[in-house]
């Protein structure tokens, strides 16, 4: 039962200010590409057949990839939920991975690992690469909850093993596969960084137009109109998902432990065995990047790391590597401080404003399905034509990545704070403990491990971010993922060579951050 | 002591953060008025090159530090110039071509600058600047052959845009995406003006004929020609007319005496460089003493070699290679700027439609 | 006329969900008595404890201690303990963090004294190393107790304290703190719906029916 608290009220209205500057600020870059991509030229790009041409494709290869992932997502899923499976931790460490490695990294990496880059089918590898273990995670943590004795239940009353995952375990576990679909859905449809480095150039899709119509066509209205054109898509994604969610509603009792049973069985077997060959093969791409940064012509050597870690000469013709390291670093940390305080302000405002709070949610997760893209355009367009001139303003491109990192702080703070007892609030007040040290002491508390492990997430995403980035990027100042594509750009085996070390580096530093992250869980027991 | 371990990890990011500050580039070097070299940053186009000893000399006289920032492709870099029009990312631009010349005045990325050298242009480039920019250089762009190959198959190479659309050269041909490419919207200028309202058909036939569209000149020559050094299977490729003395420039040695490729000299467009002071630039002096230089004698003699273009200074000695390989088209094809600029994004969405489609 | 001694609440009214929960309520607590409160659940009576404790508003109607309205006073300014039915012991404190929580103004080893004497009079000496997961269900509810009345309370207020507690645990728990909170002289309204336990822990035993109207 919910009381209302009104001693909180001062709490509450200082938490929702903050809440609606956040969502004023996350509503601005959308503001402006709406209003830029309503105009006389949108029918035009609405009536080109090459328009729709683009959404088809979009749509198709993200379907693919989608469909793909989830079928390969299951049986790991099942293993690792069911299964008492050696390694189990390790194995979901390792499959989650991907989902935190810069695009534009593994872009790259598939390309030198592909026998045939530049087609939709790779594209597609890497898109499954990035999701799966996206979908194990989000499926087996319902999967693992839910109690295996329904599927006993199944058996005894004579349905064959295939008869039971199909009319007993998916209906349950369906709302956690729902959810895992959108995610990888929207991750296939708004990609970027994989689609430009891996993709056909003669087969745009429509976050690539966009970026193409902005900075090479120089269409800001066009782009801003295909930008809509996606929200739109993303917006009917996630209500057909929805009202699926609520149609299949089932409250089942969930088990509080986790019982897993040995591996027994042709299927168990069979599971269990796919799902290390799957564990193992996320880390070829990654091994491949790194051989491809240590070949040097027919041998092997550190050239292209000493080429990155050069430092400028008087005639040099870029911006030196070295510096982008540093940006980077910069940008991210820049980046990390303002997604966790705005998220921090967003969860807080979130959950003081109960019903208004649907919506403060709503919109600060809106950068999840608006792609990084919009964003990076929505902020241009912004500074371009908004009331002040930001353009070249360097804080700018860490705001454009913070505002995609927010999302993922809101999603990883917000349960927390939610699972947290209020009335743990109220003791703590009646033992003497002023609101702001009640909060302290209790959610603050609480949040902490969640906030450290936010924080490691919202770096690794600033640290890879591309599509905001490339928007709002000087041209002197590069972040490392421009940096590779830029490299990428020219030809010959030097260029290659850099890109692939200055990708080594870049997935270090991220795997250095989120690691660091996991670390910061604090021992039980211990005070402040 | 949870806080201690979040602040301590929040502490090292922002001094990582702050150093990082500290040791990188501010966006605005330091104003030279009184002593020390003034920094300036010359954006250009990837392409970019002068011989390191040239620039060292500029250094040592001018007191100027020239830092370049190259910003992609021709196409992107003049692209990125216009989106931040006054608030640039450098002090003075090298590398605008006249296909974008006219959006790039009329979106106020230049302060009007006519170079102290510019009597000195050749009589038919003095007027392209429009006043605003000055040219550099200009080169033609041009079908590159590669003979060796259809000299080993006895085919005869085309001589003319018409040839092709013939079936003896399918699947011979790579141009550049006109969206994404200077080359390649040069080439797609050609054909404009050479064909009038039926460019479109030309296209058809083209593209019917197996056409390979990529994104940039370096994928095109370097990665898919024949005789670009890379495991390229088409001997046709859209390139610059100083392609072929590029070859035995580039060649290893010994180097062979004549080039094994040569330029079709019908259907050639005229790119013309200019170099202009960007507007809002932080060193709008020393931007200026850029330009002039780039027109000076020590530059414009570098520029063949360095760049495969030809100067615009009149009386600059051509080295041997261009005097002997390059054929300069006699009536190459050209469009009007203001022309262009009206004409240019539909010309490349028609395309688009028809070529990748 | 007695002068006013210690909490008195006069015609308190209490909303809940827009809809009048409780009006006209009355109460008063001598120096050291222990007094229960009987009435099934969701009748009003934690709602009443809240107010009392200052973590709810009461819509009209005051809160008084020894004659001053306290009904502004924020809670942690009012000195009045509360102890609900689950322990909501503080998940990343051990049992000690747990029962210093509210002596902050004290000296470390003052604290720690105070500390290892509460949980002696829990019955759970030794304990304050605990990790508060490992501990069961009373010892759990004798943590939140000494935690409760480790800052010396003024008034304790407790919200069915027993309620997940089985019978004999209860009976047990019971007695103790009816000692504990005698010996300290420390009165306490103690809500259940339990008449047995009522019985055996207060020294006077109402019904809401009592505190409104009746009264």
């Amino acid at each position: 039962m919910e009381r209302d608290r009104p001693s909180l009220t001062h709490l509450r209205w200082a938490a929702i200010a903050p809440g609606t500057f956040v969502v004023a600020l996350v509503a601005w870059p959308v503001a402006m590409v709406l209003v830029s991509g309503i105009g006389p030229g949108s029918l035009e790009v609405l009536a080109a057949a090459s328009t729709w041409r683009i959404v088809a494709y979009t749509t198709a290869q993200a379907l693919l990839s989608t469909a793909l992932s989830l079928a390969l997502a299951l049986p790991v899923a099942y293993a690792v939920a069911r299964l008492a499976i050696p390694l189990r931790r390790t194995i979901l460490a390792v499959i989650t991975v991907p989902f935190i490695l810069p695009t534009v990294i593994v872009g790259l990496a598939f390309r030198e690992l592909l026998p045939f880059p530049g087609t939709t089918a790779a594209i597609v590898v890497a898109h499954v690469f990035f999701n799966v273990g996206l979908v194990v995670r989000v499926v087996a943590s319902l999967w693992e909850k839910v109690d295996p004795r329904y599927d006993q239940v199944g058996a005894s009353l004579g349905l064959s093993p295939v008869a039971t995952f199909r009319r007993v375990t998916l209906p349950l576990i369906r709302p956690a596969v729902l959810a895992a679909t959108l995610l990888a859905f929207l991750f296939c449809f708004t990609s970027f960084g994989v689609i430009l480095v891996l993709g056909d150039p003669a087969l745009p899709t429509i976050e690539v137009e966009i970026y193409q119509r902005a900075i090479q066509r120089l269409d800001l209205s066009g782009a801003a109109t295909l930008a809509l054109l996606q929200l739109l898509v993303v917006v009917v994604a996630v209500a057909i998902s929805s009202r699926q969610q609520e149609g299949l509603a089932v409250s089942q009792r969930l088990q509080h432990g986790e019982s897993r049973q040995p591996v027994r069985g042709a299927v168990a077997i069979a599971c269990t065995a796919f799902t290390y060959v799957l564990a193992v093969l996320v880390v070829v791409p990654l091994a491949s990047l790194v051989s491809r940064s240590l070949r040097v012509g027919d041998s092997w050597g550190l050239q292209w790391y000493s080429l990155v870690a050069q430092p400028a000469d008087d005639t040099s013709r870029s911006v030196p590597l070295l510096q982008s390291i540093e940006l980077s670093l910069r940008y991210a940390a820049v980046a990390t401080l303002v997604a966790v305080g705005l998220g921090l302000l967003a969860c807080i405002g979130i959950q003081a404003s109960r019903r208004r709070g649907v919506w403060v949610d709503a919109l600060v997760t809106l950068p999840l399905g608006v792609s990084a893209v919009t964003v990076g355009l929505g902020l241009l367009l912004g500074s371009l034509r908004g009331p002040v001139d930001l353009r070249g303003w360097w804080l700018l491109v860490p705001l454009g990545q913070a505002l995609v990192a927010l999302p993922i702080v809101v999603r990883v703070v917000l349960p927390i704070l939610r699972s947290f007892d209020p009335r743990m609030r109220d003791v703590a007040a009646t033992l003497g403990a002023s609101p702001v040290r009640a909060w302290m002491a209790t959610e603050g508390a609480a949040t902490a491990k969640a906030i450290g492990l936010a924080a490691a997430l919202a770096c690794a995403v600033s640290l890879g971010e591309f599509g905001a980035t490339a928007f709002l990027v000087r041209l002197d100042t590069p972040t490392i993922p421009v940096q590779v594509v830029r490299l990428l750009g020219r030809p010959g085996e030097a260029n290659i060579g850099q890109a692939a070390a200055l990708s080594v580096i870049l997935v270090a530093m991220t795997l250095i951050v989120v690691v660091a992250g996991e670390r910061l869980r604090p021992r039980r027991g211990g005070g402040w | 002591m949870l806080t201690v371990k979040v602040l301590g990890v929040v502490g090292v990011l922002v001094a990582v953060g702050t150093l990082a500050c500290s040791s990188s580039t501010p966006p605005g070097p330091p104003g030279g008025s009184s002593s020390g070299p003034v920094t300036v940053r010359l954006l250009t186009h990837d392409s970019f090159a002068l011989s390191d000893s040239v620039i060292a000399d500029f250094e040592a006289t001018s007191g100027i530090d020239l830092e370049i920032v190259t910003g992609g492709d021709a196409g992107e870099m003049v692209n990125r110039a216009v989106l931040s029009a006054g608030k640039p990312d450098a002090d003075v631009l090298f590398g605008i071509d006249s296909t974008l010349l006219t959006r790039a005045i009329d979106a106020g990325v230049f302060v009007p600058y006519l170079s102290t050298a510019s009597a000195e242009l050749r009589p038919e480039l003095a007027e392209l600047g429009q006043g605003v920019v000055t040219a550099i250089d200009d080169g033609d762009v041009c079908v590159n052959i590669d003979d060796a190959w259809f000299a080993k198959r006895d085919v005869a190479a085309p001589t003319s845009l018409d040839d092709l659309v013939k079936p003896e050269y399918r699947g011979l041909l790579i141009v550049q995406n006109p969206a994404t490419s200077s080359p390649g919207l040069a080439f797609l200028l050609a054909t404009i003006a050479r064909y009038g309202d039926t460019w479109p058909a030309y296209w058809e036939a083209l593209r019917a004929n197996d056409v390979r569209v990529v994104n940039g000149w370096s994928e095109a020559y370097l990665g898919e020609f024949t005789a670009g050094g890379g495991e390229g299977d088409r001997p046709l490729v859209v390139s610059y007319s100083t392609s072929p003395p590029a070859e035995i420039v580039y060649a290893a040695d010994p180097k062979p005496e004549a080039p094994s490729t040569s330029t079709m000299t019908d259907g050639c467009y005229r790119q013309v460089e200019f170099a202009g002071v960007l507007a809002g630039a932080a060193q709008p002096e020393a931007a200026r003493t850029v330009v002039d230089w780039l027109l000076s004698p020590e530059v414009q003699a570098d520029i063949p070699l360095s760049m495969f273009v030809f100067p615009a200074r009149q009386g600059v000695t051509l080295p041997d290679v261009f005097t002997d390989f390059v054929t300069r088209p006699t009536a190459p094809l050209e469009i009007p700027a203001a022309d262009i600029d009206s004409g240019r994004e539909g010309w490349i969405e028609q395309w688009n439609e028809i070529v990748l489609r | 006329m007695i002068p006013e001694e210690g909490p008195r609440v006069t015609d308190l009214r209490i909303d809940y969900d827009g809809a009048t929960l409780l009006d006209h309520v009355h109460l008063s607590v001598s120096p050291g008595e222990i007094v229960a409160l009987l009435g099934p659940s969701g009748s009003g009576k934690s709602s009443l404890l809240r107010c009392i404790a200052g973590v709810q508003a009461p819509e009209s109607g005051t809160i008084s201690w020894d004659g001053v309205d306290i009904t502004r006073t924020p809670a942690h300014l009012r000195r009045i303990g509360l102890v609900f039915q689950d322990p909501l012991l503080f998940p990343h404190r051990d049992v000690e963090g747990n029962v210093s929580f509210g002596l902050r103004d004290q000296s470390p080893g003052q604290r720690s004294a105070r500390v290892a004497q509460l949980l002696e009079l829990v019955g759970l000496p030794g304990f304050g190393q605990r990790d508060v997961a490992t501990l069961s269900g009373g010892e759990a509810q004798r943590v939140a107790l000494a935690r409760a009345l480790a800052p010396r309370p003024r008034l304790l207020l407790l919200d069915e304290p027993f309620g997940a507690l089985d019978r004999d645990l209860r009976d047990r728990l019971g007695v103790d703190v009816r000692n504990l909170l005698h010996a300290q002289g420390i009165p306490a309204v103690h809500v259940t719906h339990d008449r047995v336990e009522a019985d055996l822990v207060a020294d006077r035993v109402l019904t809401l029916a009592d505190l409104t109207g009746a009264a």
